[in-house]
């Protein structure tokens, strides 16, 4: 091995280890730092004829676009049977004679997106919350009124975790 | 498997046997065999599902009493 060579690799992996140091990380940080207003949602883009990525996670029903045409129920029908039509009698919407909204079990949906695909009003569509886990089985169960909810825009973490940087995760008893 | 123990039902199938709900072989939901704590919807969950999940748990153990639970009235006497 020629001398000049072996300085050239020393230069190459000093440089390729000081550059990694200005970087910008890619790990977050996730209980703390929880970015749900940068992400997009899952939606059908009418224009463009497909449907426009993003994080696939709970539902957005938006009751003033919403028919009650049962669609999305029929979509998911034959996969996972997780939308079933729920009467909601205090919503008044004009579009929305039956006053029907669709309800989501979130124990046995898949999240595939095909009920979103479906709409033909774009009322549904899919936030980017994940955090739907319950203690209780009845809790998965989403009526419409809490499926119209937004997302959070400044989402705090469900659990304070009590981290100490020195003593990691502990328990104050 | 010795006490204390917390059970994590992580995804559609055994939560409520998903996609295959109707099959033969797959029971509908395995809470209706064994208790389990904590249920993570997702069909895969998401790993900040999985994590909110454990979260949760831990959430639980901090506020749930382990001796009262495991103690057969025997030996709480």
């Amino acid at each position: 091995m020629k001398f000049s060579e072996f300085v050239k690799g020393l230069y190459h992996t000093l440089y390729t280890g000081v550059s990694h140091l200005f970087r910008k990380r890619m790990t977050t940080m996730y209980p703390e730092t929880q970015d749900y207003p940068t992400m997009d949602m899952y939606a059908y883009d009418p224009k463009a004829g497909v449907a426009i990525s993003g994080w696939r996670g709970r539902h957005y029903l938006d009751m003033s676009k919403c028919t009650g045409c049962q669609l999305c129920y029929i979509a998911c029908e034959n996969i996972a049977e997780a939308i079933e039509m729920i009467p909601v009698p205090g919503a008044a919407h004009p579009q929305n004679k039956k006053s029907i909204y669709p309800g989501v079990d979130y124990g046995r949906c898949v999240f595939c997106g095909f009920c979103v695909d479906a709409c033909p009003f774009y009322a549904l569509y899919m936030t980017p919350v994940a955090e739907l886990s319950e203690m209780d089985r009845n809790k998965l169960w989403y009526t419409p009124l809490d499926l119209s909810k937004p997302p959070p825009v400044n989402p705090a973490p469900r659990v304070n975790m009590n981290i100490d940087i020195k003593r990691g995760v502990h328990d104050e008893r | 498997m010795p006490e204390p123990k917390w059970c994590i039902a992580i995804g559609a199938c055994s939560i409520s046997g998903g996609l295959y709900l109707d099959s033969y072989n797959v029971m509908q939901g395995i809470d209706q065999y064994i208790p389990v704590d904590v249920k993570v919807p997702g069909c895969p969950p998401s790993t900040y599902a999985i994590i909110d999940g454990i979260m949760l748990l831990m959430e639980k153990i901090r506020n749930s009493d382990i001796k009262g639970r495991y103690l057969t009235e025997e030996v709480k006497r």
